[in-house]
């Protein structure tokens, strides 16, 4: 998705966005479900560094989501979520992802600028 | 990645809780249990929770993040405690022995109450998971021109 009136940079940046906020916000759901399991880890999904190099670089579509094992400490049964953590970041992700969708709007509100005339865009 | 994903991972969590719930209550109800000591006493019930891993599906980055994250978690099996219980003199006890002993279950009721009060937290922490990812997908609903 590079090029073309709905492929622009904006929209796919857009759209790798959502990918990875949504990623993150399946990542607080399997680390909340885990809060009492023994050795388990909480996991953090990073995308922000890699979509912002895909976007300097011309094609967001290149954005990679990784995700890392978090060293904070753990408790006695060796799990170390942290459920307030857990809930800032899923409202956080939550709030960008409303963001997101505003900005997608904007955008197909431009479009439709285009297509209609000023007159129908409304 | 399924569409509801965040939200049946959070689910599996409320399960394991839901599950652990039952047998507090399994073992709060049997602490009063008395057997002849020839038999083994009321073995306390534990439950074993493990993470599910990510189900990777496709080849892509994504396919890799989703293996990563996991996928919720499950009820491993369920751990029994020592059938030994506690030998307590009651010879009035029908089932009593020779020497008026009875083995009645050892369930440690202050045990059992916090891990209640955990499994009542973790159930209401994914209940919350819930109801984020449920504003994340009402967002996406109001993606139109």
């Amino acid at each position: 998705m590079t090029s073309g009136m709905f492929g622009d940079t904006a929209t796919s940046a857009i759209y790798q966005a959502m990918q990875g906020l949504w990623d993150e916000q399946q990542s607080v759901a399997n680390n909340v479900a885990n809060i009492d399991t023994p050795n388990y880890k909480a996991k953090d999904v990073n995308f922000e560094t890699s979509l912002a190099q895909a976007i300097a670089s011309g094609d967001p579509s290149q954005m990679q989501v990784t995700t890392s094992e978090s060293n904070a400490p753990s408790d006695q049964a060796g799990n170390n979520v942290n459920l307030g953590t857990e809930m800032v970041q899923g409202e956080t992700a939550g709030m960008q992802f409303q963001t997101m969708v505003d900005a997608m709007n904007a955008k197909f509100q431009l479009l439709s600028t285009a297509i209609n005339g000023p007159s129908n865009a409304g | 990645m399924g569409l509801f994903d965040p939200i049946s991972t959070a689910v599996t969590g409320v399960n394991v809780s839901q599950t652990w719930l039952d047998t507090i209550s399994d073992n709060i109800a049997n602490m009063n249990d008395v057997t002849s000591p020839s038999q083994g006493a009321y073995q306390t019930r534990f439950v074993v929770a493990a993470a599910i891993p990510g189900q990777a599906e496709g080849t892509g980055p994504g396919a890799q993040t989703e293996a990563s994250v996991g996928g919720g978690t499950e009820v491993a099996g369920i751990a029994l405690g020592s059938p030994d219980g506690v030998l307590e003199y009651d010879p009035s006890n029908p089932l009593a022995d020779k020497q008026g002993m009875v083995r009645s279950a050892n369930v440690n009721l202050g045990d059992q109450m916090s891990n209640m009060m955990m499994a009542q937290n973790g159930y209401e922490a994914n209940l919350a998971t819930i109801s984020q990812a449920e504003q994340a997908y009402q967002a996406a609903l109001g993606l139109h021109v």
